[in-house]
């Protein structure tokens, strides 16, 4: 060692400096090592398991949600790397250096502890970028060589198809894929209108179209509500007529069907007083409800009489006080009742008419935030349409536009259900039908040709062909794949999506490591990624039904200024989607990220990661780093 | 507390609990030091003896079960602390896939200095603590220990610290390094730093230290100028250059004249490490002995003048 006056001139005095550079200190060297820990070699592995997996996989995929197996596996390894890199990787940061007592020494430089759990998890989260970017770049590279490769892997697969595929709508995928190649981004449009419930049939009468309608055997019902009416009252001082004008159709002849009428207190039946369903007997029972043949005139004439009183053959009863609602629904396969504005009218004691001049409401039982297309495989049928207004040109006739329909359908049935869907040209006046076995979990997508439509608007409708199936819908269950722009762009999108969900998971694991060793740090972010992994299911199978089934239980309405779907989706807001950033889940590479949902997950990662490092400086601050 | 002492400990007691909370280990009990500004303290003590845990304490790296410590009259682990001291750790505690240069760079950055700054401060201390160019370049994993060593103390220096804090500083040197180690050190001493050092090496200590303090089971048992505490006070030697065997003879004779009691008369021998430093740099005069003969007897016991503060 060479004498010190040499080397060390007068001390000077140490700069006071900005936090952030000690911080991107610690960053720079934990980038450092990660790079030579040779943590890159995950990078071209990564790239090697895309193209083995696209290569050797054993079936051509471009009909899975319409996304060549090379694209979603990409977002696969992606996603896969993020949590090696976010768990396992960070975990090792802080209790390695403690473990070899790094620590000891960085710890006795004047670098607060936040400084170096930020400085730590910066590093990280520049690591993973760093890898995603390079994995992202080869998963481009690798697609656009195989584009067209793809393409006419797809026109041939199309063309050996045509002869076996038994549902038009499994070919139309490949020929999308056959047609725009694997290089499209589509954004989503959602219907202006719709589900727009209507009952189809082969026969319609004039009349009808300003008629309800429900089917036998279904579930569907009418209800008026009578509340306004003292019927109680007025049967208390004689009889009272209910008059029903009602269009029975389509009824097997051999089979008349039937409708059941009652009328239902406000509030429930009374415990004592029964329900007083048709046929039910009882010395104290109140009989609400009969079922009653539809005549070919329609016209019904049902008594009401007070609760004592002799109801007769056809007559209902009425306790005093009560108030009602007017309940139907229908009996026998495919018996279509139809029900319109002017169908009910109250004649009281007195012999003055009271219209109720109101349409029914039709409901479904199933009511779970979702309305319902009844399962029926023939005539007549409920339908359900949903309207397009006015999609620009431009929209669909981009290089890489796909004009594709996303069906998000629920089947209460069993696997094998089977629906349709008509779409309308209403500027052609053309349609187009595909039949196909709607899945729970996944979207079915539907390719219309440009020929048929290229904008404009555009009608979409949608049936149930068994007879044991319903089809959930929400407004939002019928979408338009519009064009999303570039291809490239859009990948660098969902890369830095992925890469705010790995810095989310790092963050966290680096916050247990301030507390424990590696092993109990990455069994928590294995949890925190099962959670997050879950949190739909948390939030829709557990808060929603849940939440669902106390409001049918109790038949209350939510009250309206209490928006419970934003509720519902806010439970776990810190909380990553983790499901929406694995391919088949929610959002793919297919689909174009919106700079609004990129700024919002980038501003809850951000805050989730402030946060977790400063509870891990705090934890930190009060461990024996040198114990 | 007098604030001008760089490190004050009143009372300072550690136990380690177990996974359970219960006391596992008392290692260190009750301690009671400061230190003066300028000087060279050593804590002695064999393995275990609470060395490490007492500069732990003073560095915030672990917390008092009792008592309280000051380093420059703030808590331990603060950053305005840190800013102003520096650490060598008992092994070169240092991140292992950095080269010298980044190790030194990385070190200067938590301390604030700007670009150029760390550059040139980066080859200063380099160059003071010997490691050449090529070893500046090479990651730490392929340091020898005593590079590491060099190294390590090359960072405790990079903010150029009022107090610095050595664990072991020559632990895992060779003769040369540790020679030059405790050069470094007194030359430190000089330039008006105060330093605190541990180590069970005494002869270490002993050629560095103004002051030591010797812990036994997290105690303290001894404390003093090294001076004081290893004078034998009833033992006189005197040392002297030509003299003949007739004069020694005589001069013994006229000291047992005087009354005294002649116990060892000879010449002194040098040390082990003087030896080793000669021939290893080739010098062909003998160095003046640094410390009494072999010869002279050990003291039987400690005299009532210890110095003890």
């Amino acid at each position: 060692m060479a004498r010190p006056e040499a080397a060390n001139p007068a001390r000077r005095p140490v700069r006071s400096v900005w936090p952030l550079r000690r911080m991107v200190a610690v960053a720079q060297v934990t980038f450092r090592q990660m790079v030579r820990m040779r943590l890159w070699l995950l990078v071209p592995l990564a790239i090697a398991v895309l193209v083995v997996a696209d290569v050797s996989s054993p079936r051509f995929e471009p009909i899975f949600e319409g996304i060549p197996a090379a694209v979603s596996t990409s977002l696969l390894v992606m996603a896969v790397l993020a949590v090696l890199v976010g768990v396992f990787i960070a975990t090792h940061g802080i209790p390695s250096e403690i473990e070899s007592k790094v620590a000891y020494t960085v710890c006795t430089k004047p670098l607060s502890r936040a400084e170096y759990v930020a400085g730590k998890t910066l590093g990280m989260s520049v690591t993973l970028l760093a890898m995603l970017a390079v994995v992202a770049a080869g998963a481009y590279v690798y697609i656009r060589v195989r584009a067209d490769e793809i393409r006419t892997l797809a026109a041939r697969r199309l063309k050996e198809s045509r002869t076996w595929v038994a549902h038009p709508a499994d070919l139309n995928a490949i020929e999308g894929v056959a047609r725009d190649g694997p290089m499209q981004v589509y954004r989503y449009r959602l219907p202006s209108a719709g589900p727009e419930f209507a009952i189809l049939r082969d026969r319609p009468a004039p009349g009808d179209a300003d008629r309800q309608w429900i089917l036998g055997n279904t579930g569907m019902k009418f209800y008026w509500d009578l509340a306004a009416l003292p019927l109680a009252d007025w049967a208390a001082a004689g009889t009272v007529e209910l008059r029903l004008r009602l269009a029975g159709r389509e009824a097997d002849p051999g089979k008349p069907g039937q409708v059941v009428i009652g009328i239902i207190p406000l509030g429930g039946v009374p415990a004592d007083q029964g329900s007083g369903d048709a046929g039910a007997e009882g010395p104290r029972a109140v009989r609400r409800s009969r079922a009653f043949n539809v005549p070919e005139s329609g016209e019904l004439r049902i008594p009401v009489v007070a609760a004592g009183a002799d109801p007769g053959d056809n007559g209902l009863q009425a306790a005093p006080g009560e108030r009602f609602t007017l309940q139907m629904y229908a009996t026998g396969d495919g018996f279509l009742v139809g029900a319109g504005a002017d169908a009910v009218r109250v004649v009281r004691p007195s012999g003055e008419t009271v219209p109720v001049d109101r349409p029914p409401s039709v409901r479904i039982p199933l009511d779970r935030g979702r309305n319902w297309v009844v399962g029926r495989s023939a005539l007549p049928r409920q339908t359900a349409t949903f309207r397009f207004d006015a999609v620009p040109p431009g929209r669909v006739e981009g290089r890489s536009t796909a004009v594709e329909i996303g069906f998000s359908l629920e089947s209460v049935g069993p696997a094998t259900a089977a629906a349709k869907a008509t779409f309308l040209n209403p500027a052609t006046r053309q349609s187009l039908s595909f039949e196909f076995t709607p899945e729970g979990y996944h979207a079915t997508i539907l390719c219309l040709d440009r020929d048929f439509w290229s904008g404009g608007p555009l009608e979409v409708r949608l049936e149930s062909l068994t007879d044991e199936d319903f089809l959930g819908l929400k407004p939002e269950s019928v979408r338009l794949r519009t064009d999303g722009g570039p291809f490239a762009w859009n990948l660098a999108m969902i890369t830095l999506d992925v890469w705010l969900f790995g810095t989310v998971l790092a963050a966290f694991s680096i916050l247990l490591s301030t507390v424990f060793g590696w092993f109990v740090s990455a069994l928590g972010g294995i949890f925190f990624l099962l959670i997050a992994s879950i949190r739909d299911f948390i939030r829709h199978q557990t808060a929603v039904a849940i939440a669902a089934d106390w409001l049918i239980h109790t038949g209350r309405d939510w009250p309206a200024w209490l928006h419970w779907e934003w509720l519902v989706e806010h439970l776990l807001p810190p909380v990553p989607n983790v499901a929406a950033m694995l391919p088949g889940e929610g959002v793919r590479m297919g689909e174009a990220v919106a700079m609004l949902d990129l700024a919002d997950a980038a501003a809850w990662a951000g805050l989730a990661v402030i946060v977790m490092v400063l509870v891990g400086a705090r934890l930190l601050r009060t461990r024996e780093v040198g114990a | 507390m007098a604030s001008d002492q760089p490190i004050v400990m009143q009372g300072l007691t550690k136990t380690y609990k177990d996974f359970w909370g219960r006391n596992k280990v008392h290692a260190l009990v009750g301690l009671t030091l400061a230190l003066e500004p300028g000087e060279i303290f050593g804590l002695l003590g064999p393995n275990g003896s609470g060395k490490s845990t007492t500069i732990k304490l003073l560095l915030g790296l672990i917390f008092p079960t009792a008592g309280r410590a000051e380093v420059l009259g703030l808590p331990p682990g603060t950053p305005a602390v840190n800013q102003r001291i520096g650490y060598l750790p008992e092994e070169s505690w240092l991140h292992r896939f950095l080269t010298g240069e980044e190790t030194l760079d990385f070190y200067g950055r938590l301390f604030g200095l700007g670009r150029a700054d760390r550059r040139r401060r980066t080859d200063e201390l380099l160059d003071l603590v010997g490691l050449d160019r090529r070893a500046r370049a090479r990651q730490l994993k392929e340091y020898s220990k005593g590079m590491s060593r060099r190294l390590g103390l090359a960072q405790a220096l990079v903010n150029d610290p009022e107090l610095l804090l050595l664990d072991e500083p020559t632990s895992g040197l060779d003769p040369i390094g540790t020679r030059e180690m405790k050069d470094t050190i007194l030359h430190l001493k000089r330039q008006g730093k105060t330093v605190l050092l541990s180590s069970h090496l005494l002869a270490d200590v002993q050629d560095v230290c103004d002051r030591i303090g010797i812990l036994a089971r997290g105690e303290l048992k001894e404390l003093g100028r090294v001076r004081d505490l290893l004078m034998v006070r009833d033992v006189y030697q005197m040392q002297a250059t030509g003299v003949t065997p007739e004069a020694g003879r005589r001069i013994a004779a006229a000291a047992e004249a005087a009354g005294a009691r002649v116990l060892s008369t000879g010449h002194p021998t040098t040390t082990l490490e003087d030896l080793f430093l000669r021939v290893i740099r080739g010098e062909a005069r003998p160095a003046p002995p640094s410390r009494p003969s072999r010869e002279t007897p050990p003291p039987a016991a400690r005299t009532d003048d210890d110095g003890a503060a």
